[in-house]
């Protein structure tokens, strides 16, 4: 389960990214389900190659929490959902596109 | 350009975790919620070089971070206090998750470089496998998995000193009777 991102990841279509101008910005991403994984590597710290050294004194139970506290911070934020203000952004775009398409 | 509907949902459905993330990066929810709409209008204009199909979170976040450096290098005064900063706009949020232990993470985390916050958060939170926390940064992965290994290794050491009690008597003794602490 651990690797569930890494299954995500269907196929080889490239993009390229409109960027600020400088280097870099033209990477290339790989296709991946837009769902987030049941389990990144981070939740499996074994799963790490080399690391175990540098994970502080505290071990593995430490290291759990960690990723458990990350998550949910920043779950807090992704769980007030969208904004009316970009459903509205987007719906604005939306009528200038059919207003552009119309004349 | 026109907005397939498919697409303006894929937007739609990433706009939450993209918000999180531009509030790790600018530590205030106000400037991130500009950044978003930043993103999102310049993510529009370009629509035409999005592939159908294809990863849609990771190309915003990519656009996202993009606006931010750039954003960043200008405002390179301001931005040398970001720490303090983003200490602060954390204090300023509402009583989420208000309890002490994530209290002390928020302040942990935010004193991690801005390099290895934003590795450890791709990968620990948002959920992208290190191949496209790579992408995301223009980085090697080999450069990601070193920044979430560091992030992760300093982030114990701050949290250990100031509450080894919060993790409980349990864990402790566990982990001293495991030999997991690398004495």
């Amino acid at each position: 389960m651990g690797r569930a991102s890494v299954s995500g990841i269907q196929g080889t279509s490239y993009l390229t990214v409109p960027g600020s101008g400088t280097g870099g910005e033209n990477c290339k991403m790989r296709q991946r389900k837009p769902s987030r994984p049941a389990g990144s590597a981070m939740d499996n710290p074994s799963l790490q190659s080399a690391s175990s050294r540098t994970q502080g004194r505290l071990g593995r139970d430490v290291q759990a929490k960690i990723g458990s506290q990350l998550r949910a911070i920043y779950d807090d934020v992704v769980q007030e959902g969208v904004p009316e203000r970009f459903v509205e952004l987007l719906k604005r775009l939306d009528r200038k596109d059919e207003r552009g398409s119309d004349s | 350009m026109t907005l397939d509907p498919s697409v303006r949902d894929a937007v739609l459905a990433a706009v939450p975790s993209l918000r999180a993330f531009a509030i790790s990066l600018c530590g205030n929810v106000d400037r991130a919620d500009d950044l978003v709409q930043e993103t999102l209008l310049r993510a529009l204009a370009n629509i035409d070089s999005f592939e159908p199909g294809s990863n849609m979170p990771a190309w915003l976040f990519t656009i996202l971070r993009n606006l931010f450096r750039s954003e960043y290098r200008k405002r390179r005064r301001e931005v040398e206090d970001a720490d303090g900063t983003y200490a602060q706009g954390l204090k300023s949020q509402p009583e989420q998750s208000g309890h002490v232990e994530f209290q002390e993470f928020r302040a942990a985390l935010a004193k991690l470089p801005p390099d290895q916050r934003e590795a450890l958060i791709l990968v620990g939170a948002s959920g992208f496998s290190y191949e496209e926390a790579a992408e995301i940064c223009g980085c090697a992965v080999g450069t990601i998995k070193s920044r979430v290994n560091r992030a992760r290794a300093r982030l114990a050491d701050m949290l250990s000193i100031e509450s080894m009690e919060d993790f409980g008597p349990d864990v402790a003794t566990r982990a001293i009777l495991a030999g997991t602490t690398s004495r």
